[in-house]
Formats: structure tokens, C-alpha cells, sequence
């Protein structure tokens, strides 16, 4: 098993090295071909072993390579572990990546770049793999670089153009601001405990039973920066509408299923740290639940289709790190795994629109699709009515049960949540109603929009079954049934639990009357946002201006709240500034200069020593002569 | 084995080279077989245990100057270094096109590399100065014979700006010879308590200053940029690859295990200017638009972390300056090798004027990202593992500068991601696409070697770390 373990990542690595040293030379069919394989391997892989794991009674497997970096007091080996954790990121990790590599084959068939952009998402899940697999803090680190990396790359997938290149960057920089805050976590979990693997981390906690030492508190503080710059949290968020510059696909891949799910992986996976801090839970709390609010603000009022996509990841992350938030793991892995499945279908049905529609992705300019793109139209519902909340879609189970912990942990939050879940409805049936619904208001002749061929289909139908099923494995307790995602990850959740032995105010308890009414609410808040909607954009047709917006709160919805404004001004803007003043005056005019006095002043006095010396050589022969007497008396005094 | 073997065959080449002249063939092979001949010696060494690796001739009997030579753990991998910077440069000038291949610079760089290894197997310090003096030769040599007036004018500011330090570093070993009564000027015969605290402190200023303006740490860096940006790419890669390692190895092998006291009493004041010089360097580095002169400041920020280490008086920053001391010169030679053959291609330094390189060569992208991720240490490329330690012991040593060295995560980012998209990506803007040769067998070997290095002590820095770490450890114990 532990060879199986280290080989699932391996497959994925081979494939883009193959794919990427022959690129140009490796036809494409064969290209793809090679590189579908390598996910495809890794997801039979991870089946094959989750079987194998559960029937042995679910021992965690581990597998230590070499060591890797080691230091005078610690060592950090190159090592994988899977527990019940692993194995629910892993199942979607390879799953969901072995769609979309199937689905990239048809939708990047025309590309230039066809082998590269293979040769990189396998790159991706490889790191990703890396990531969930890692049985330590550092090697969690490499794939959380690696995917950052690996997001850089495909965002700027198309590198001719300059503003993709920005927003590659740009992605890369902000997810490094992350990186930094987790580096740091990691030395101050390296100099308390002398270690970095996860198992050794929680029983050295299990020894501290105090609420909110400092010191943990700082390390969570700095985790929880790694994870805001990865899941796009405010105020690292500003990268992910960017990102959406990459192919579609890698879209739905990087930007919405996997990658930006890791701040939540990583925060579950340290629940034990966190549990015990519950100060960094309640910023985690409003953290998040600010940017579930802008997230889903902003998305009413764009007009790119993947623009509005971007944002409700970011809001629908917010949810998560709220769940994180009230200590509500499970739910958030629930909806990791929820949003997964029917993030991706959103996206990889907005790639089928736009690669029906040849590269359209003004929603304006759509309308009437239902008919042209069936297929497309079906799945989108589906997504749609699991993303809104409406049962018995899997969207609805996961997000009521974090609106319940949230409700049993905080009634404002719980109150603004359950609004913000009402404007999720809205704005993604206003999407949904102006993409397919009224008349087609492009330009495209209308033979020419074709729906998605079978490579792309095939998917988006396996992601539509699993968004309207995949709640199941999370109904909530009211319905007498087994939470099987809750009885699953207990172990994982072990130290939490013991934790709230001790200091009881921390476990909220939830009564089955108020369950009922969380839920109740939310169906309903859900349905009037999607009420809202049609009446705007089915009944009364209404389309978004093209002209620029002159009601003051659509401005600034419209405008992203002008985050990149606001950091243009008081980051990017007075560091180049500073920069420019380094360069020029600090270190041309005054450092330099200084020096070169000091050597005009030496030339100076070399030359009144020995007038028969000229030029610049001068100061060298000063220089020269002055050691030699220096030399000559330490020695006389010596002999003195 | 005695140490005078790993000078055979620099020096023999040395004279072959300068006889063989502009015949490029000939130079390669030298190239080749002097880089596999140093590794030769030096894996025996290694797998020798350093045991007799040492002599200890009478050099000038009267001061009781030596010519004493010795590998050990420590000087092991500066010596490695040596040996891989020099085969990038020599890999360099004799690939060059035909007839633009000259004898003598192969010549001077093999002499270069005799001084350089008996700078890292010095045990006298007199020896340890006159190959640390010497070793400016042949760089002065290259750079007014084959640079641009402007190379001449920067090469020699760097000249007597470095005497300058050197000068203070000669008196301190004066002093210590005279002060002591020692009978020679063997690094053995000197421990720190020989000195007070406060002549610690001066020895320390002496020496630090020398090995500061060498390195070059904030605020003794400006005779930098000009240098890199002007000489021939060869000096470039010889300067900032190896030469500057000298002031890091001089730190670590005389001031920290002999001063340090006078290390503890000073080296808050030049921990503080070497950690601003990181985020210094990081942002100039980012507003240049010289290709050469963004990799000069890089430079900067990155060797400013190296100091910070070396004064942060911490085992881990320790073992880490050693990782990243030699992932340095990898990745910048490596980064200076191809912005050469770019640049050279392009007719331009300017970042403005080029873009869209990866269409003349998708080859020559994927070596020169790989340096650049090594250079901003992402884990699994060799930068990582050293910056993690340096970081870590800083951090250590005090947070707010941890944090401060901290900003080069982010900043390097941003200064090298810019190098790699204006030189790179974007829309071709010249002709220089499409008339590109292509890299050239030898060069793609030689690059890919170095990039195999990147990967290789990424993957793997226990190869240097099980070398050298306990032998580094050892030398804050001394005292």
C-alpha cells in the first residue's frame, strides 16, 4: 500500500515530463492521450488504495522517502500519509482532475499549445497530490507552492498577452504574501515542538489544554495568512477574478475545485491547533464571512461569465472559512467537496457556452441558449439549483449545515450569511436566466454554435450527477439518517473533540427545532433570490447597461468595491516610488557618490604623495604604498 | 592525497589553454576535462574522509609563513563551487562563435581558478590573503582587455574599492600575529581567547569590512552593478558565482570561530543593514531595466540574507548560509549565462526592448525558468532548503528581521517574474526570433548540467548538508 501511496503523485509527474520535454514533437492526439492517462491512473490508483484503506480498518498509511532537510534539532523526511482527511481531498482532487483533463482534450483540441498545456496540468495535479498527501507541514508546502506555480503558468497559459502575463503574476505574488505568513507558522511550530509532521504535531498539542497561547495563537494567525492568500480570502483575494485570464478548464481545475480549496485543507488538517485558539477562530469567522458578503455582492452586477463565476468561488469560500470559523470542520469539507463538483460543472458548462459561442463571454451577448446548447442548458440548471441551495441538490445539505453551526455559533453571522446565500441565489440565476433564456442577442450566425462534443459532455453529465447526489453523503441529523462524511472524519477531528471535553464553552449544540428553522429559512431566502431574478431578467427581460453604471452602490459593486484600486494606491504606487528612490537617489547619488568622494579624495592625496604618478591608477599605488609601510612598521614595532 | 593535486590540472590547462588559443575545440575539451579532474580529486577527498588531505610547506621561513593547504567539510563545497562556476564561464568563452575564442581569458580564468581554491584551502593567513589579493588579477586582466571602457572604469572602482577592504583585514592579521606572539601565521595557532572583547571587536570590524565590500552586503555594495553590468558575461559569472563566496567563507571560517565576541558586541548593527539590504536590493532590482543589473540587485537582496545569517550567530542560519551559498552560484551563473545569450541575440540589455524569447527557443525558456526558481527558492529547486534555514534562524534571532528577510519571498517574486516575462513572454518584439540560432550542443549540455544541479540539490540537500553541517556547527562551539 505504502508503494501505491507514493505512486499516485509519480504518474501525474511522468506524464509531464513526458509531455513536457517533447513538446512540439509528441503529436497531440497522443499528447492528450498521455496526459489523461497520467490523471487517469492517479484516480484509479487513489480508488483502488481508498478500498484497500477501508477494508484494513482505516490504519493510517504512511511512507517515508528520504530525509529531506535536516537541521540541528529536527528532521524533515520526504514522506506521505493518507488518513480520512487525505482520502476525501484525494478522491476529489484525482476525480474531479480526471474530468476536466478529459474535458481540456476537447475543449483545447484547437490550440497551438495542446502538449504544454497537458504537459502543466499534470504538473498541477502533481502538486496538488503533493499537497494532500504530504504527512508533514514542509511537504504540504512544496505542493502549496507547487500549485501556485503550476496556477502561474496557466493563467498566463496564452503568454502573447500582456495582461494575462500581469494576472499570472499577480496571482503568483499575492499567493507568495501567503506563502510567507505560512512559512513563518512553520518555524514557530518547528522551534515549540521540534517537528513539522502532522501526527507528532497533534499529540505535542494534545499537551497543551490552555485556550489561546499566545504563541499557538500567532502560528494560527500565520497559517490562516497561508491560507487567505491561497483561497482567496480578503484581503488576498483580488488574484482569483484575475486568474480566470487562464483556458477555462483551468479555471474549473485550479481556481475553483482544488487549489483554492487548500486554505481549507490545511486548516481542518490543523484543526487541533485551531480548536485551541478560538481567537483566531472568531477572525477566521468574520474573515470569511466578509468575503462571502463581497464576493456575492460583486457578482450581481458583472458581466463576464467566468467573472462572475470567480467571484461567487470567492464567496462561496467565505462560506467554508466560516464554517472553519464556528469549528464546524466537517461542514466545511462537506462543502469543499460539494463546491467542487458543482463549481467545476459551472465553469466547465461556461467553457461549453464559450466555446459554443467561439469565445464569447459577455453574458449580454448571449440569451436563448436553452435551445441552441440543450446539454449545456441541462447541466447548468443543475449546478445552478445546487449552488443556490434548493433541495435536494447537494449544494443545499452542505451549506445548510454550515448555516446551522453558524446559527448554533453566531446569530449575526448566521443572520448576514443567510442573506448573502440569498444573493448567491440571485446572481447566479441572473447569469443562468441572461445566458439561456429570452433571445440570443450575438452575432454568431446560428448554425455556427454548436453544443459540447463528446469529450467535453461526458464530464459536465458525471459532474451533474454527483452535484445532485453528492449531498448524500452528508444528511444532516434531522433526517434520522448517518452523516457518513461526519462519522468519517471523526478520527481526524479527535483532538477537537477531546478539546471540547475539557473546555465545554466551545462545543455549540444544536436543537433539532432550530435545525428545522435554519433550514426552513434558507429554502426560502433561496427561492425569493431566485424569485428576484426571474421577475428582473426573465419577466421583465431586463439586460445589464453596457454604459457605465450611475447608481452609486451598482459603481461600486460593478467596480470590486476597487480593491486593485485601493492596493494600486497604497501598496503598488509607494513601493515602486521607493523603490525608484533607492535605485536613484539612495543608491546613485548617495552611496555611490560617497564612495566615489572617498576616491577622488584619495586620488587627490595619492597624487600630492607622488606627483610622478597620473591618473587613476594613482589611488592604487597610494593604497599600495601605505600598506607596505603599515606592513613595514607593525614589523619595526615587533622587533622593537 | 595530498592537496597540491587539485592544482594540477587548472594549472596545466592554464598554459595548454593560453597555447591553444582561439581554436574552440581544444578550449572545450580543456573546459571539460579541468571541471571532471577538480570533481575527480575533490569526490576522493570526500569519500576519504579529508583524511591527509592537508600539507604544510615553509613558504617565508622568517615570518613563519606557510604554505598551508587543507580540504575539509567546511571548504569542501566552496571548492565544489569553484570548480562548477568556473566550467559555466570556461563553458561560456569557448562556446563562443568561431574566432571570438581567446587563449589568454581561458588562461586567466584557470589561474583564477588556482588562486580561488587556494583561497578556500588556505590554513595561513598570509597565504589566505595573497590568493584572496590574486585572485583580482585576472578578472582586472579580462576586464580591460576585452570590456567596454565603461567595464574598465567599474572594474577598477571594484579594485580599489576591495583593496580598500582588504587593507583593514591585512592590518587585523598583523595584529593578531604581533599581539599574540604567535610563531606563524597558521589559522590553528590562533583562538579567540587570545583576544579581549574589545579587540575582538576591532579584529572583527577589520575583517568584516574586507569581507562585506567582497560579498557585497548593504551599504558596501555600489561598486556592484556597474561591474556586472559592464564586464565580459565571463568575469559576471566568475564575480558574482564564486568570487563573493570568499567573503562569506572568510566569515565563516575566521571571523565567526575567532571573533566572537566581537561578532556579538557589532553584528546587531550589520545584521540590521544586511536584512534591509534584501528588501533593498529586492527593490531596486525591481525598477531596473537593465537585464543585467536586475540580476545584480538580486543578487544584493539574496547575499544580504547570506549576511544576515552569517552574523545571526545561529547553527541553523549557519547551515543554511552553506546551502545557499552554493545555490547561489549555481543559479546566478546560470541566470547570467542566459540572459547573456539573450541579450546577445536581442543586440540589447534593455528589458523594454525584448519579449517573446520563448518562440526563438522553448528550450533556452524552461533552463533559464528553472534558475529563476531556484533563485526565488521554490521548494524542491536547490534556493529552497537554504533560504528556509537562513529565514529560520533569523527569525530566530529576532522576528522583526526575520520578517524584514522575509519580504524576499515576496519581492523576489515580483522583480524575477518581471525578468522572466519581459525577456520571455509577451509579443516578440524584433526580428531576433526567428533568426536564432539555437543554443548550440555544448552550451544545451553544459546548461542542462546546471540545471540538473538545481533539481538535484533541491531534492537532495542532504548531499550537502551531511557534509558539512556538523563541521559548521562546530564553529560557534569553539567559544
Amino acid at each position: 500500500m505504502e508503494q501505491l501511496l507514493s505512486l499516485i503523485p509519480v504518474f501525474p509527474l511522468v506524464g509531464f515530463l513526458i509531455n513536457g520535454l517533447g513538446f512540439r514533437k509528441i503529436p497531440k492526439g497522443i499528447a492528450g492521450l498521455i496526459g489523461v492517462a497520467a490523471s487517469g491512473f492517479s484516480f484509479l490508483a487513489a480508488i483502488w488504495l481508498f478500498i484497500q484503506y477501508l477494508q484494513g480498518g482505516q490504519q493510517l498509511i504512511s511512507v517515508s522517502l528520504w530525509e529531506w532537510i535536516t537541521g540541528p534539532s529536527w528532521k524533515i523526511d520526504f514522506s506521505f500519509a493518507a488518513d480520512q482527511l487525505t482520502f476525501c481531498m484525494l478522491m476529489v482532487v484525482t476525480g474531479v482532475g480526471f474530468l476536466i483533463h478529459i474535458f481540456s482534450f476537447g475543449y483545447m483540441h484547437k490550440d497551438e499549445g495542446f502538449g504544454k498545456f497537458f504537459a502543466f496540468l499534470n504538473l498541477f495535479l502533481f502538486s496538488m497530490l503533493v499537497l494532500v498527501l504530504g504527512a508533514n507541514l514542509l511537504m504540504t508546502f512544496i505542493g502549496w507552492e507547487g500549485v501556485g506555480l503550476c496556477s502561474f503558468l496557466l493563467i498566463g497559459f496564452w503568454n502573447k498577452n500582456e495582461a494575462y502575463n500581469e494576472a499570472a503574476k499577480k496571482a503568483f505574488v499575492m499567493n507568495r504574501i501567503g506563502d510567507l505568513g505560512f512559512l513563518l507558522g512553520i518555524f514557530l511550530i518547528l522551534f515549540r515542538f521540534s517537528t513539522v509532521q502532522y501526527t507528532e504535531i497533534v499529540a505535542a498539542l494534545s499537551s497543551v489544554q490552555a485556550l489561546n497561547d499566545p504563541y499557538l495563537v500567532w502560528a494560527g494567525i500565520c497559517f490562516f495568512i497561508g491560507a487567505m492568500g491561497k483561497s482567496a480570502q480578503l484581503p488576498l483575494f483580488t488574484w482569483l477574478p484575475d486568474a480566470m485570464a487562464g483556458p477555462t478548464p483551468v479555471s474549473a481545475l485550479i481556481h475553483a475545485a482544488t487549489m483554492v480549496t487548500s486554505g481549507i485543507y490545511l486548516v481542518i488538517r490543523m484543526n487541533a491547533l485551531y480548536s485551541s485558539i478560538p481567537m483566531v477562530q472568531e477572525f477566521i469567522l468574520w474573515i470569511g464571512l466578509a468575503t462571502a458578503i463581497i464576493g456575492a455582492l460583486v457578482g450581481t452586477s458583472q458581466n463576464d461569465i467566468k467573472k462572475v463565476l470567480a467571484y461567487s468561488t470567492v464567496s462561496q469560500l467565505g462560506f467554508m472559512f466560516v464554517a472553519l470559523g464556528v469549528g464546524a470542520y466537517t461542514a466545511a469539507l462537506f462543502h469543499v467537496i460539494t463546491h467542487a463538483f458543482f463549481k467545476a460543472l459551472l465553469f466547465l458548462g461556461a467553457g461549453s457556452v464559450i466555446h459554443g459561442l467561439h469565445e464569447e463571454q459577455d453574458i449580454r451577448k448571449m440569451g436563448g441558449l436553452k435551445k441552441l446548447l440543450p446539454l449545456t442548458y441541462g447541466v447548468f440548471l443543475v449546478a445552478n439549483l445546487a449552488i443556490a441551495g434548493v433541495p435536494p441538490f447537494s449544494g443545499f445539505f452542505s451549506k445548510d449545515e454550515i448555516l446551522a453551526h453558524t446559527f448554533a455559533g453566531n446569530k449575526i453571522a448566521w443572520v448576514l450569511l443567510t442573506i448573502t446565500a440569498g444573493i448567491t441565489a440571485f446572481y447566479m440565476f441572473r447569469l443562468f436566466f441572461l445566458v439561456f433564456f429570452n433571445e440570443y442577442k450575438g452575432h454568431l450566425a446560428k448554425e455556427k454554435i454548436h453544443d459540447a462534443p463528446f469529450s467535453m459532455a461526458m464530464p459536465l453529465v458525471v459532474l451533474a450527477i454527483l452535484s445532485i447526489a453528492g449531498g448524500f453523503i452528508g444528511l444532516p441529523e434531522v433526517f434520522h439518517m448517518p452523516h457518513m462524511l461526519h462519522e468519517f472524519l471523526k478520527p481526524v477531528l479527535l483532538p477537537t473533540e477531546q478539546l471540547a471535553t475539557v473546555h465545554p464553552e466551545l462545543h455549540h449544540a444544536i436543537s433539532h427545532s432550530d435545525e428545522w428553522l435554519v433550514m426552513g429559512v434558507s429554502v426560502v431566502v433561496s427561492l425569493v433570490g431566485i424569485g428576484v431574478a426571474y421577475s428582473m431578467y426573465l419577466s421583465k427581460k431586463m439586460v445589464p447597461d453596457f454604459e457605465p453604471a450611475t447608481n452609486p452602490l451598482i459603481k461600486l459593486t460593478n467596480g470590486k468595491f476597487f480593491f486593485d484600486e485601493i492596493y494600486n494606491a497604497i501598496i503598488v504606487k509607494p513601493l515602486t516610488l521607493i523603490a525608484s528612490l533607492f535605485s536613484v537617489l539612495v543608491d546613485l547619488l548617495m552611496i555611490n557618490l560617497f564612495v566615489e568622494g572617498l576616491g577622488i579624495f584619495t586620488r587627490f592625496a595619492g597624487s600630492s604623495l607622488k606627483s610622478t604618478q597620473a591618473g587613476r591608477v594613482s589611488g592604487y599605488a597610494f593604497l599600495m604604498v601605505c600598506s607596505i609601510l603599515l606592513f613595514a612598521l607593525v614589523f619595526i614595532f615587533k622587533i622593537v | 592525497m595530498n592537496p597540491l593535486y587539485l592544482f594540477v590540472s587548472p594549472l596545466v590547462a592554464a598554459v595548454l589553454s593560453w597555447l591553444a588559443g582561439k581554436n574552440g575545440n581544444l578550449q572545450k575539451a580543456l573546459t571539460v576535462l579541468v571541471f571532471v579532474g577538480s570533481l575527480a580529486v575533490l569526490y576522493t577527498w570526500k569519500q576519504a574522509a579529508f583524511v591527509d588531505a592537508s600539507i604544510s610547506l615553509p613558504w617565508i621561513h622568517s615570518f613563519g609563513i606557510y604554505l598551508a593547504l587543507a580540504a575539509n567539510p567546511i571548504n569542501f563545497w566552496f571548492l565544489v563551487l569553484t570548480a562548477i562556476v568556473v566550467f559555466a564561464a570556461q563553458m561560456y568563452h569557448s562556446s563562443k562563435e568561431e574566432g571570438a575564442v581567446r587563449g589568454d581569458v581561458m588562461a586567466m580564468i584557470f589561474l583564477l581558478q588556482v588562486f580561488l581554491f587556494g583561497v578556500f584551502m588556505a590554513q595561513d593567513l598570509m597565504l589566505f590573503y595573497f590568493c584572496y589579493e590574486a585572485t583580482i588579477l585576472p578578472i582586472y586582466y579580462i576586464s580591460s582587455r576585452y570590456g567596454s571602457p565603461a567595464a574598465e572604469r567599474a572594474t577598477i572602482k571594484f579594485f580599489l574599492y576591495t583593496l580598500f577592504g582588504s587593507l583593514f583585514m591585512l592590518l587585523g592579521i598583523l595584529y593578531m600575529y604581533n599581539s599574540t606572539g604567535a610563531e606563524n601565521f597558521l589559522i590553528s595557532s590562533f583562538n579567540p581567547y587570545y583576544f579581549s572583547g574589545s579587540v575582538q571587536g576591532w579584529l572583527f570590524l577589520a575583517f568584516f569590512i574586507a569581507f562585506a565590500i567582497k560579498m557585497p552586503l548593504f551599504p558596501f555594495h555600489s561598486w556592484q552593478a556597474d561591474v556586472y553590468a559592464e564586464s565580459p558575461v565571463e568575469s559576471t559569472m566568475l564575480m558574482s558565482g564564486i568570487l563573493l563566496k570568499m567573503g562569506v567563507f572568510g566569515m565563516l571560517t575566521i571571523v565567526i570561530p575567532l571573533f566572537p565576541q566581537g561578532l556579538k558586541d557589532y553584528g546587531y548593527i550589520f545584521i540590521g543593514l544586511s536584512a534591509f539590504g534584501v528588501l533593498y536590493g529586492a527593490l531596486v532590482a525591481m525598477v531596473q531595466y537593465d537585464i543585467r543589473k536586475v540580476l545584480a540587485y538580486s543578487s544584493l537582496s539574496h547575499v544580504g540574507l547570506i549576511g544576515a545569517g552569517l552574523l545571526a550567530y545561529s547553527d541553523v542560519a549557519l547551515e543554511g548560509v552553506v546551502l545557499q551559498m552554493f545555490a547561489h552560484g549555481v543559479n546566478i551563473a546560470g541566470l547570467f549565462f542566459v540572459s547573456e545569450i539573450i541579450a546577445k541575440q536581442t543586440g540589447t540589455r534593455d528589458l523594454d526592448l525584448m519579449g517573446g524569447f520563448t518562440r526563438a527557443s522553448f528550450g533556452l525558456t524552461v533552463l533559464f525558468f528553472v534558475f529563476l526558481l531556484g533563485s526565488i527558492a521554490v521548494p524542491l529547486t536547490n534556493g529552497f532548503p537554504g533560504e528556509f534555514k537562513l529565514l529560520m534562524g533569523i527569525f530566530e534571532y529576532n522576528i522583526y528581521l526575520g520578517i524584514l528577510c522575509g519580504s524576499t519571498v515576496i519581492l523576489s517574486s515580483v522583480y524575477m517574474l518581471r525578468l522572466f516575462q519581459k525577456t520571455m513572454l509577451g509579443k516578440e518584439s524584433g526580428d531576433y526570433i526567428l533568426s536564432f540560432q539555437g543554443v548550440g550542443a555544448f552550451r544545451t549540455v553544459g546548461l542542462s548540467l546546471l540545471v540538473a544541479l538545481v533539481l538535484l540539490f533541491g531534492l537532495f540537500p542532504g548531499i550537502i548538508s551531511g557534509v558539512a553541517d556538523t563541521a559548521v556547527r562546530t564553529l560557534l562551539t569553539a567559544y
